[in-house]
C-alpha cells in the first residue's frame, strides 16, 4: 500500500518537473537541435548578454514587479486593515467584490483593462503595465494581510494606547511586528504575480517596451532558439524561490512546530 | 488615590442606547464592581472612564478634574482585558516594562520596577517567555503586572477571571484582592458573576439597561435591595405580591409584616425574602404564634442536599414557589409533602420596587 502511495507521488512529481527539467537540461547543451549527449555548455547563456530585447524585458520585468510589489502591498495592507478593523458601510460588500477578480480569466480581464485604458487614454507601455499588475496583485495581498490580521487580536493596540502609546505608535510596535510575515509573504506573492503575467501583459505592452513573459512569446512565434531555454531557466529559478520563501513565511508547505 | 466619577454618562450604538445619563462616584483606593447582565452597558461604562470609548454626552472626572477629552494615551489608566490582549512577540518582561518605556522610565529604573511588578504577581523568573508558554493564570498576572506597573490613576479590569477555571479563579479573586489593597489603586471591576462581586468589592454598582440601579456596601445591597431586579442578580430572593394593609402587605396566605416604611394603605407592594433568612419552624402548619415572627404555611416540594447546605424548594398556599436555604447542621427538618410553617423575622422583609 505505502510502496504504490509512493509510486503515485513519485509519478505526479515526474509529471510536473519532467517537461521542466528537459528545458533545463537543454538550456546547458551545446547543440541547438537537443541532441543527446548532453556536452555542457553555457553558450546560451553567454549569447543572452548580447541580446538587447530579451534584456530589456527583463529589466521591465523586474521594475514592474518590484514597483508591484511595493505599491500593492502598501494598498493592500491598509485595505485590509480597513476591511478587518473598521466598522462602516459597505465593509461586506467591498470584501466580497475582491474575490472575483481572482476567479475571472486573465484573457477577460486583460481585455477589459485594454479597452478601459483605452477609452480613458491611459494607453498602453509601461505605466499601463504597472496599474495593471498593481489592480491584479491587490485581491491577493488583501487576502494574505487580512487572514495574517485575523490571527491578532484588535484590542492589543488599545492594550499599547492605555499604557501610553499614541496610535500610531501602537500600530508600529505592537500590530506590525507580529504582521511581518503576512506583510512580507504579500509582497512576495505581488512580486511572483508580477512577474509570472503574461496575458494581461501582451495586452498592455507596446512593441518598444514589453515584459520578459511576453518578450520569450514573440521570440518563440520568430523561431525558436536555446536562448529561451536559459532565460526561462533563470526566470524559474527566480520565480521557485520566491514560492519557496513565501511558502516559508506563510507555513503553506506544512507547519512548524509552534515552540 | 484618585477619586473617579462619571457625570451623566450617555452613549449609544448605531440608535441602541447602551448608557442611560449613568452618574456614579468611585471612592479612592476602594475596589468598586460595576455587575450587570450582558448588555446592561457595564463594559462601555468602563471603556468611557478609560478613554477607549468617547461618551456621547456626560463627563469623567479624575480627582475633580475633567478627564473627557483626554485621549487614552495620555490618560494614563491600567487596563486588564478580559482576553489578557498580551503582546505576542515580546517577553514577560519586555510587556511589562512597555509602560514603563512609554513613560520614560528605561534601563535599570525599568528593571527594577518590572521586578518588582512581577514579584507582586509572583511570576518572577518567568521574564524571558513568550504569553503563549505561559498558562491562562500566569497570562492573567502578567496582564495584571503590566497594568499596575505605571502606578494607573485608576486600574481597569474587564471580566479578567472569567477564561479561568472555578478553583484558579477563586484563588486569584483572593490575590486581586491583595494586590489591589497593596497598590492602593482607585479600581472599577466588571463582573457578570454575583459571587466574584460579593467577595472581592469595596461597593458594588448594579447596571440595568444603561442604568444604575442601585449602589453601595455588598452588604447593604444584598441585606436592602432596592429593586426586585437588584435581589435576584446579586443573590436570591423570594418575592411576595400583595396590597398594603395597616403592618403589612397582604398575600394568600396571611400578611407579611415588615419595618420598611409602608407604601399608603390599599397600594400594591411586593416584598423581597432572601432564602436564608426563612426557617421552617415546625412540621405542624399549626405552630403556635408566639411571637411577632411572619409566618407562612407551605408544602415542601423538594430538597436539594448539597453537602453544607440544602436548598429546599416549597410551594405556598396559592402555588407560588418559595425557596429556602438551611444548613444542614441536624437531620432534615422535613421531608417532601410535609406541610411545613415558614418563619422569619420583619427585618428581613424588604419592600421593593417591581
Amino acid at each position: 500500500m505505502i510502496a504504490l502511495g509512493r509510486t503515485y507521488l513519485l509519478a505526479t512529481i515526474a509529471f510536473l518537473y519532467l517537461p521542466i527539467a528537459v528545458m533545463v537540461a537543454m538550456a546547458f547543451n551545446d547543440s541547438a537541435l537537443y541532441t543527446l549527449p548532453i556536452e555542457p555548455s553555457l553558450r546560451w547563456f553567454a549569447s543572452l548578454a548580447v541580446n538587447a530585447p530579451l534584456q530589456s524585458a527583463t529589466r521591465n520585468s523586474l521594475l514592474i514587479a518590484s514597483a508591484t510589489s511595493v505599491i500593492a502591498t502598501a494598498v493592500g495592507a491598509m485595505a485590509a486593515l480597513a476591511l478587518e478593523r473598521k466598522r462602516f458601510r459597505g465593509r461586506s460588500l467591498l470584501r466580497l467584490l475582491l474575490l472575483p477578480p481572482i476567479a475571472i480569466p486573465w484573457l477577460i480581464i486583460g481585455t477589459a483593462m485594454l479597452v478601459f485604458f483605452f477609452w480613458t487614454g491611459i494607453g498602453r507601455g509601461i505605466h499601463a503595465l504597472l496599474i495593471g499588475h498593481v489592480a491584479l496583485a491587490i485581491p491577493y495581498v488583501v487576502l494574505i494581510i487580512g487572514a495574517g490580521l485575523q490571527t491578532l487580536r484588535a484590542d492589543l493596540e488599545e492594550a499599547a494606547m492605555s499604557l501610553g502609546s499614541t496610535p500610531i505608535h501602537a500600530f508600529f510596535s505592537i500590530t506590525l511586528p507580529p504582521l511581518l510575515p503576512s506583510v512580507l509573504a504579500a509582497a512576495l506573492f505581488a512580486f511572483a504575480v508580477s512577474l509570472d503575467q503574461f496575458v494581461i501583459s501582451y495586452f498592455l505592452s507596446t512593441p518598444g517596451v514589453s515584459t520578459l513573459p511576453v518578450e520569450i512569446y514573440s521570440s518563440i512565434r520568430k523561431g525558436f532558439t536555446p536562448e529561451i531555454n536559459a532565460i526561462s531557466t533563470i526566470f524559474l529559478g527566480v520565480s521557485s524561490a520566491l514560492v519557496l520563501v513565501f511558502a516559508q513565511l506563510s507555513h503553506l508547505g506544512g507547519k512548524r512546530d509552534s515552540r | 488615590m484618585i477619586r473617579v466619577e462619571a457625570a451623566s454618562i450617555a452613549k449609544s450604538y448605531s440608535g441602541v442606547r447602551v448608557l442611560d445619563q449613568v452618574s456614579a462616584s468611585f471612592q479612592p483606593g476602594r475596589l468598586t464592581s460595576l455587575l450587570g447582565p450582558s448588555g446592561s452597558g457595564k463594559t462601555t461604562l468602563l471603556r468611557v472612564i478609560g478613554g477607549f470609548v468617547a461618551p456621547d454626552d456626560g463627563e469623567i472626572r479624575f480627582d475633580g478634574e475633567n478627564v473627557t477629552a483626554v485621549p487614552l494615551w495620555r490618560r494614563n489608566v491600567g487596563m486588564v482585558f478580559q482576553s489578557y490582549a498580551l503582546f505576542p512577540h515580546m517577553t514577560v518582561q519586555e510587556n511589562v516594562a512597555f509602560g514603563l518605556h512609554r513613560h520614560g522610565v528605561r534601563g535599570e529604573a525599568a528593571r527594577k520596577e518590572t521586578a518588582r511588578a512581577l514579584e507582586m504577581v509572583r511570576l518572577t523568573g518567568l521574564e524571558r517567555r513568550k504569553p503563549k508558554e505561559l498558562s491562562g493564570g500566569q497570562q492573567q498576572r502578567v496582564a495584571l503586572a503590566r497594568a499596575i506597573v505605571t502606578n494607573p490613576r485608576v486600574l481597569l479590569l474587564d471580566e479578567p477571571l472569567s477564561a479561568l477555571d472555578r478553583r484558579l479563579r477563586q484563588e486569584m479573586q483572593i490575590e486581586l484582592r491583595h494586590i489591589q489593597r497593596e497598590s492602593g489603586l482607585t479600581t472599577i471591576f466588571v463582573t457578570h458573576d454575583q459571587e466574584e462581586a460579593l467577595t472581592l468589592s469595596d461597593a458594588v454598582a448594579i447596571l440595568d439597561h444603561g442604568k444604575i440601579v442601585q449602589e453601595g456596601r455588598p452588604e447593604a445591597i444584598y441585606e436592602r435591595p432596592r429593586t426586585r431586579f437588584a435581589a435576584s442578580f446579586l443573590g436570591d430572593a423570594n418575592f411576595f405580591s400583595g396590597r398594603v394593609t395597616d403592618g403589612g402587605v397582604e398575600i394568600a396566605g396571611g400578611v407579611v409584616r415588615t419595618n420598611d416604611r409602608l407604601p399608603a394603605i390599599g397600594a400594591s407592594a411586593t416584598v423581597a425574602v432572601r432564602p436564608e433568612k426563612m426557617k421552617i419552624c415546625g412540621a405542624q402548619p399549626t405552630a403556635p404564634e408566639n411571637s411577632d415572627e411572619n409566618r407562612l404555611l407551605a408544602v415542601v416540594r423538594e430538597i436539594i442536599y448539597a453537602g453544607a447546605v440544602s436548598t429546599i424548594l416549597l410551594e405556598s398556599a396559592d402555588g407560588s414557589p418559595i425557596k429556602i436555604l438551611t444548613q444542614n447542621r441536624e437531620t432534615s427538618p422535613a421531608s417532601p409533602g410535609d406541610s411545613v410553617a415558614l418563619a422569619w423575622s420583619p427585618t428581613h422583609s424588604v419592600i421593593i420596587e417591581n
